[in-house]
C-alpha cells in the first residue's frame, strides 16, 4: 500500500509547502458512436484527453528552513547560478529521494539572498554534497562573511558554515568551485542558530503560488514520490484557482487547483 | 507537558491570580489539600498539525483547569481572574513554550461533598492552546 504522505505535487521540481493532501485527475472525453450496427449495445470512442491537479495545505509563515528551492538549484527565481550548469534530480539525496542536483562548475557562483535575518542572528548554511576535489560554501552579508572549503568525497556528507549577522542587510549564501569540476548537492538549508538543524525542505508558499497564478506562468506539474525507479506523471499547466481559508482559532489553509495543458507524460524517476 | 508549563508560567506571573492562590498551582494533583483555594491543571488532549513536510509544527492542546475552594464567592473570583489571565493571551513565549493563542472553551461548576474537607466547591475551565514546536 502506498502512503499518500510520500506522493507530492511538485511545481517545476519544488514541492508545495505544508501539503495536507493533493489530487491528480486525468480524463478523456468519450463520444457516443452507437449505430444501428451496435446490436443494441452502446458504443463509444475516446476523444480529447485532459488532466488537472489540486493541492490542499496549511498556510505557512516563515519556516525553519529560510532558503527557497532547497531541493532545486535550477529554480531561476530563487537561485542565481551564473554560467554553472545544473542537472536536476541527478542522484538520490540524503533522505532517499532523487532530488540531488549535479553542478558542473564554471568560475561563477551559485547564490541566493535570504530574508528574515535580524541583527545578531547566527545564520547557519548547510547542504549535503559529494564528488571529488573541493568546493566552497559561504554565507555573507554586507560587512561579514564566513566560508568553508569542502573536500568532497564519494559519499553524500553534510557540511555547514555559520555567520554572526552583524548588520541588517540580507544574508547571501554561495556555492562555488574550488578544484572540483562538478559536485552533487542536495538538501540545502539555512536556519537561524549556530548549528545546522535537522533538514526540512522548503516549498511553494501561498504567496508564491499567487504570483504564479497572477502572472499566468506556465508551470510543470509533477505527481511524484521522488523515489528512484518509481513512476511519475508530469505535464504543463496553469494555476486555475487559489483559495485562502481562515477560520476563527484554527489553522489557515489553502486550496490550489492546476489545469493541465497539452500532453501528460508518465516517466520513470 | 508543554501546555502545562505555559499555563503555570502565566498564572504564577499574574498577581490577580496569585493574590488568591499564591503558588498553589500544580499539575494533576494538589500539593496541599488543606490550604484553599488551589488550582490543578491537566492536559486532556493533544492534536498535532500534520502535513507532508515533517513533524508537527503546531500542536492544539486542550487543558482543563480545576479551581477548588471552600468558599463559593471567592472561588468565583479566582475563576474570573484565571480566565482574564489566560483568555486570548498575547502570543509569545511563556515558560519556554511558544504559545500562538489560548482560547477559553468551556466552564462548569462542581461540588464535592467530602466529609473530611467539609465540602469543597470546584470550578472547571477548559482552554485550547495552540503551541508552536
Amino acid at each position: 500500500m502506498t502512503n499518500g504522505t510520500d506522493i507530492l505535487l511538485l511545481i517545476d521540481n519544488d514541492p508545495i509547502a505544508a501539503l495536507t493532501s493533493n489530487d491528480f485527475n486525468c480524463e478523456v472525453d468519450v463520444k457516443d458512436i452507437t449505430s444501428k450496427d451496435s446490436a443494441g449495445w452502446r458504443e463509444c470512442k475516446p476523444m480529447k484527453k485532459s488532466f488537472n491537479g489540486s493541492a490542499n495545505g496549511f498556510i505557512k509563515g516563515v519556516g525553519i528552513n529560510l532558503v527557497r528551492s532547497s531541493e532545486n538549484l535550477a529554480n531561476a527565481t530563487n537561485w542565481s547560478k551564473g554560467t554553472n550548469t545544473i542537472t536536476s534530480n541527478s542522484a538520490v539525496d540524503a533522505f532517499g529521494r532523487k532530488t540531488a542536483d549535479l553542478i558542473t562548475f564554471t568560475t561563477a557562483e551559485i547564490t541566493q539572498s535570504i530574508d528574515y535575518v535580524q541583527i545578531d542572528d547566527y545564520v547557519t548554511f548547510s547542504l549535503y554534497a559529494k564528488g571529488s576535489g573541493t568546493m566552497v560554501i559561504r554565507v555573507e552579508n554586507l560587512d561579514y562573511n564566513s566560508s568553508q572549503t569542502i573536500t568532497l568525497s564519494g559519499t553524500l556528507t553534510r557540511y555547514s558554515v555559520t555567520l554572526l549577522s552583524n548588520d541588517s542587510n540580507d544574508v547571501t549564501v554561495k556555492i562555488y568551485k574550488g578544484t572540483a569540476t562538478s559536485a552533487t548537492v542536495a538538501n540545502i538549508m539555512v536556519n537561524i542558530g549556530q548549528t545546522a538543524l535537522p533538514y526540512t525542505r522548503s516549498g511553494y508558499t501561498f504567496d508564491e503560488l499567487y504570483d504564479l497564478q497572477n502572472n499566468g506562468t506556465k508551470i510543470t506539474m509533477r505527481i511524484s514520490d521522488q523515489i528512484d525507479g518509481n513512476k511519475q506523471y508530469s505535464g504543463f499547466g496553469y494555476i486555475k484557482s487559489l483559495k485562502h481559508t481562515d477560520p476563527v482559532e484554527d489553522t489557515s489553509t489553502f486550496t490550489c487547483s492546476i489545469e493541465g495543458t497539452a500532453d501528460l507524460s508518465k516517466t520513470t524517476i | 507537558m508543554k501546555a502545562g508549563k505555559a499555563i503555570y508560567n502565566i498564572l504564577t506571573n499574574t498577581s490577580a491570580v496569585t493574590s488568591y492562590v499564591s503558588t498553589r498551582i500544580s499539575p494533576l494533583k494538589a500539593n496541599n489539600l488543606a490550604q484553599f483555594p488551589y488550582v490543578v491543571y491537566e492536559q486532556v488532549s493533544l492534536v498535532p498539525t500534520i502535513d507532508k513536510d515533517g513533524p508537527s509544527k503546531l500542536d492544539v492542546i486542550r487543558v482543563q483547569i480545576n479551581i477548588l475552594h471552600n468558599n463559593y464567592d471567592t472561588l468565583s473570583n479566582v475563576a474570573d481572574a484565571i480566565r482574564t489571565a489566560l483568555e486570548r493571551k498575547t502570543s509569545g513565549t511563556y515558560g519556554g513554550v511558544n504559545v500562538q493563542s489560548i482560547v477559553f472553551d468551556n466552564e462548569g461548576e462542581m461540588y464535592n461533598d467530602n466529609v473530611d474537607l467539609d465540602g469543597i466547591y470546584g470550578w472547571q475551565q477548559d482552554y485550547i492552546l495552540r503551541i508552536k514546536n
